[in-house]
């Protein structure tokens, strides 16, 4: 049997689960390369992704990955720290009063979604890919509502390989709940019929298709004896719903949360010394382990983070509340890693290596650390989601950025103003005045429903500042213009083709373009010549000169 | 100038000589034909040097049902109904070489719904196969040294289970 072609390989591979994937790595180094490709980081078996900010540069932040060292039996447990972060980057430094801080709003397939404190009322909603190395700004609801972060949750649709940000806002203290989702890729929120029974904060857990958050039935602040209910959202069909967790009242010394283990939705209740450990399956909660004998009384910082390893034992971050130096009451946010063997009964320390000891923390309270472990949130999810979309990813992610600054090119057509913005752009994107600014530019316009490509990154004014590539050979750009100039001929009966290759002086039966592809070719348009159509200015906001389009003729 | 109406025929030759008389309208399925035809390549039997006569008679089977349009709304449904059984029913192939060589063929005739359906069939039928028999199927040369195949195992030792 003859092979086939490497892209219909790679096509084939890309609708393959991660579990085959792995597997056919061996098949032969160039399936290996295939399923390596993009981008080229060597499989960790199984990693745990860390949030890093040194107390020393709170500016930096680093997201590093932890993968197991082998060990024998009755040694102790070691994780070595990758030397390269998966992703670096920069808080931008809103002010001098406050250091940023990292708060883990949720994680979804290796994504994280987080938002930078910088003071108390301004946070900013990221969405971190951090094989990709990529960190997707989420935008604002309009020019003015900022996106509320804890109430939002991100979740992964599978049908259409999209990630979603869900946010439940409310009008009126509470009364008058109202949803929001956000497709990330896209510049806007859409706001959907559907609510919760209660309002939703604080960090979501993604799993099997639904995020979910633990909520205290109608209150915010939890007062004794409260009830609590979990409310889930079916990130697909864009529902609600709630299931009852194992323990549904609050009481006095307990704290319970929601945590994501290894893919599962985990519940854990504990108090001074009791650790209860419970895992949804099939929407039953089965208790996973109890832990009487607990070593870490007065650490108030503590999180389960996932399993370690098959066996499931369970692996517990905790910090150092308090440490008295010198007589001195001082803080340490030094984190420190738990095993708790659930067979044994035992707890052991886990040590880190590779990393010079004294700047290695995990940073900030009880959220900052985020556990991935196993196989289902390995480095494949990953590598599927950034594949190009054809094959089932994302591709473009930050299609905002580039249509805006697309959009200013092409409106200001000045270099200077095109730079100043981008100065002042960083982490945080344009600026809030170019963004107001805009807006209104754009709300003077009339709208189109432009629903011509199926892509998610297309803008609300059915344009894509990067080629759309549906077909091999073919660069089509989504053109208001020149699709209804098109539709015009075509509906007409006369003969005509997009982007057609022109040539000049070159064999016609060549299909070298040697002049730039006309927009739209007309065929036998006069005297048996065909005639080219050149749309210059191809946005509908500037189409208003009088030079807009210009005509040629050829052969 | 081309000519749109549709009940102008486009004659497509296959590698073994055969040759096919199928509607224009039918065959525009395919972008590759549809540039030739654009291109005014198409006043003579198409060429098709890559694919065989029996691939090619199964792709206008393929291409035909898809060109069919239900008149109103509730034949649409139904139409779409009978347009997915079809598909899965078309996907059945009795040898496995046929199926590459469909995958092959609407790789060449850029028809992308016949290319989508036919690698996902790929996909599903290998997915759950052990290496060595997908690098039969592939008729893959393994190029690993022992050594080397044992750690890309050890790697992902949790896929083997």
């Amino acid at each position: 049997m003859a092979e086939l072609p490497s892209e219909i390989i790679l096509d084939i591979l890309s609708r393959m689960p991660v579990e085959s994937l792995a597997r056919f790595r061996c098949v032969s180094k160039v399936w290996c390369q295939h399923i390596d490709r993009d981008p080229c980081i060597p499989i960790i078996p199984a990693p745990i992704t860390i949030l890093h900010q040194e107390t020393a540069h709170p500016y930096a932040i680093r997201i590093l990955s932890l993968s197991k060292v082998d060990h024998k039996e009755g040694t102790i447990t070691e994780l070595e720290v990758k030397k390269d972060p998966l992703l670096e980057f920069n808080c931008p430094k809103l002010s001098t009063f406050y250091i940023p801080a990292v708060v883990v709003q949720g994680s979804c397939n290796g994504w994280l979604f987080l938002s930078l404190n910088h003071t108390k009322k301004t946070n900013i909603p990221v969405v971190v890919h951090p094989l990709k190395k990529e960190c997707y700004k989420v935008p604002r609801m309009t020019h003015k509502q900022r996106v509320p972060t804890e109430s939002c949750g991100l979740g992964f649709d599978a049908s259409n390989n999209t990630y979603k940000i869900v946010c439940v806002l409310s009008k009126r203290k509470k009364q008058n709940l109202y949803t929001m989702v956000h497709v990330v890729g896209t510049n806007s929120w859409r706001r959907i019929s559907q609510v919760p029974s209660y309002p939703i904060t604080g960090e979501s857990i993604f799993a099997h298709g639904y995020v979910y958050w633990l909520v205290v039935i109608g209150r915010e602040v939890p007062m004794d004896d409260d009830k609590y209910t979990i409310i889930w959202f079916d990130v697909m069909n864009e529902e609600f719903g709630s299931i009852d967790p194992p323990r549904q009242r609050l009481s006095i010394g307990w704290r319970d949360e929601l945590v994501n283990i290894n893919g599962e939705v985990g519940f854990v209740s504990r108090n001074c010394d009791i650790h209860e450990v419970w895992v949804l399956k099939q929407e039953e909660w089965v208790m996973h382990c109890r832990i009487n004998e607990n070593p870490l009384f007065y650490h108030s910082s503590i999180r389960v983070v996932g399993f370690l390893n098959k066996t499931r034992d369970v692996l517990i971050t905790y910090g150092n509340a308090r440490n008295t130096v010198g007589g001195l009451l001082t803080r340490d946010f030094r984190k420190r890693l738990l095993v708790y063997k659930v067979q044994s009964g035992v707890w052991e320390e886990v040590k880190i290596i590779g990393h010079e000891d004294d700047d290695w923390d995990i940073k900030e309270g009880d959220r900052g650390y985020c556990g991935l472990w196993g196989s289902f949130f390995g480095d494949f999810q990953w590598r599927l989601a950034s594949l190009p979309i054809r094959f089932g990813g994302l591709g473009l992610c930050s299609a905002e950025d580039v249509s805006t600054y697309a959009f200013v090119a092409s409106r200001a057509q000045s270099w200077s103003l095109q730079d100043h913005i981008l100065q002042g752009c960083d982490i945080d994107g344009a600026d809030s005045d170019y963004g107001y600014a805009l807006d209104r530019v754009r709300m003077s316009l009339p709208g189109f429903d432009l629903s011509v490509c199926r892509k998610v990154c297309l803008d609300s004014f059915g344009e894509h500042a990067v080629h759309c590539k549906e077909l091999p050979g073919f660069k089509y750009r989504h053109d208001l213009v020149r699709d209804v100039l098109y539709d015009v001929l075509k509906r007409a009966g006369i003969s005509s083709r997009k982007e057609a290759p022109v040539n000049f002086l070159t064999d016609p039966l060549e299909g070298r373009s040697t002049l730039r592809p006309a927009d739209i070719l007309v065929f036998g348009w006069a005297g048996g010549k065909h005639a080219c159509v050149d749309l210059t200015g191809v946005s509908p906001l500037v189409g208003y000169g009088p030079n807009w389009v210009c005509c040629r003729t050829s052969r | 100038m081309s000519s749109s109406s549709s009940s102008k025929m486009i004659e497509l030759r296959s590698s073994d000589g055969e040759t096919f008389h199928v509607e224009e309208t039918v065959v525009l399925q395919s972008e590759t034909i549809k540039q030739m035809i654009d291109d005014d390549c198409a006043n003579a039997a198409i060429p098709l040097p890559n694919v065989t006569s029996m691939t090619l008679a199964k792709v206008i089977e393929y291409i035909k049902k898809h060109a069919e349009k239900p008149k109103d709304d509730d034949d649409k449904k139904v139409a779409e109904e009978d347009l997915k059984k079809f598909d899965a029913e078309f996907v059945k192939v009795d040898q496995e070489s046929m199926l590459f060589d469909l995958v092959r063929a609407a790789n060449y005739l850029n028809i992308k719904s016949l290319l989508d359906l036919t690698c996902q069939a790929v996909a599903d039928s290998i997915k759950d196969l052990s290496v060595e028999e997908v690098r039969k199927k592939f008729n893959i040369q393994n190029d690993f040294t022992p050594e080397e195949e044992a750690k890309v195992r050890k790697e992902n030792a949790w896929a083997f289970d």
